[in-house]
């Protein structure tokens, strides 16, 4: 589901406990198992690192890490373009939230940020290709 | 004013939302918990309803603005393929903790 303002937002239940899933989902040599083909960052309020896919894309997605709440929370921005250095102002705020279910574990996943990140430097990028071409049209 | 520039201000989000959760408000009503004045408030109004995000209607005296949020549809199109990765990526993180039961 995405909300109105532009969050993304995914709810997926795990029949295992949230100590394991809070592992699966911090420590970069599991990481890497299921989410891209390389993971590397300093495990620490502030670390940076990066995520990288070597069969979908070239390059690496610069992160750092915001906040870690064991077992509970743990939230990292990235950015939205591979290859350039992280930079707040163009990146997307990924938040992990874990809570105990009679079954396992809920996690709910939230992706936001793209309002301030992308979209105005798209529309600007859309602008310049659209004045350039009025430009070559008028001449 | 297309939509992602409209959005990308945070008085505006705010004015959304809010339009959103209580419906129909007058520039009196939605002043009351904005840090701003009447002018500036005006101007994102005017701004919001440019990129027909908002409609404003006279009730009588008095000027309604509400939320429009079909063009909203744009943002959700252009967020799709993000947030079908996640689903591909969190399928992945279930497989990998069933397999990894011991």
């Amino acid at each position: 589901m995405i909300d109105k303002l532009g969050n993304i937002e995914r709810k997926v239940n795990f029949r295992q406990p949230v100590e394991k899933v809070w592992r699966a989902i911090t420590d970069a040599a599991q990481i890497k198992q299921w989410f891209g083909s390389d993971c590397v960052f300093e495990f620490c309020e502030g670390g940076e690192g990066y995520f990288e896919w070597e069969e979908e894309c070239e390059g690496k997605f610069a992160m750092k890490i915001e906040t870690i709440n064991e077992p509970h929370y743990f939230a990292w921005r990235w950015m939205l373009k591979e290859d350039i250095p992280f930079d707040k102002t163009q990146s997307t705020l990924v938040e992990w939230h874990l809570s105990k279910t009679d079954e396992g574990t809920l996690l709910r996943l939230t992706e936001s940020g793209f309002v301030d990140a992308k979209h105005v430097e798209m529309n600007i990028q859309g602008w310049d290709q659209e004045l350039a071409d009025l430009q070559a049209f008028v001449n | 004013m297309d939509i992602f520039t409209a959005l990308a201000d945070p008085t505006r989000r705010h004015i959304l939302e809010k339009l959103n959760r209580e419906g129909a408000l007058s520039i009196k009503r939605l002043t009351a918990d904005l840090p701003i004045s009447r002018q500036a408030l005006t101007k994102h109004l005017n701004r919001l309803i440019k990129a027909k995000l908002i409609r404003a209607d006279f009730v009588g005296k008095e000027k309604l603005h509400r939320l429009n949020p079909k063009p909203l549809q744009q943002l959700d199109n252009w967020l799709a393929p993000f947030s079908e990765r996640w689903d591909k990526r969190l399928e992945a993180l279930q497989t990998y903790l069933e397999n990894d039961d011991d």
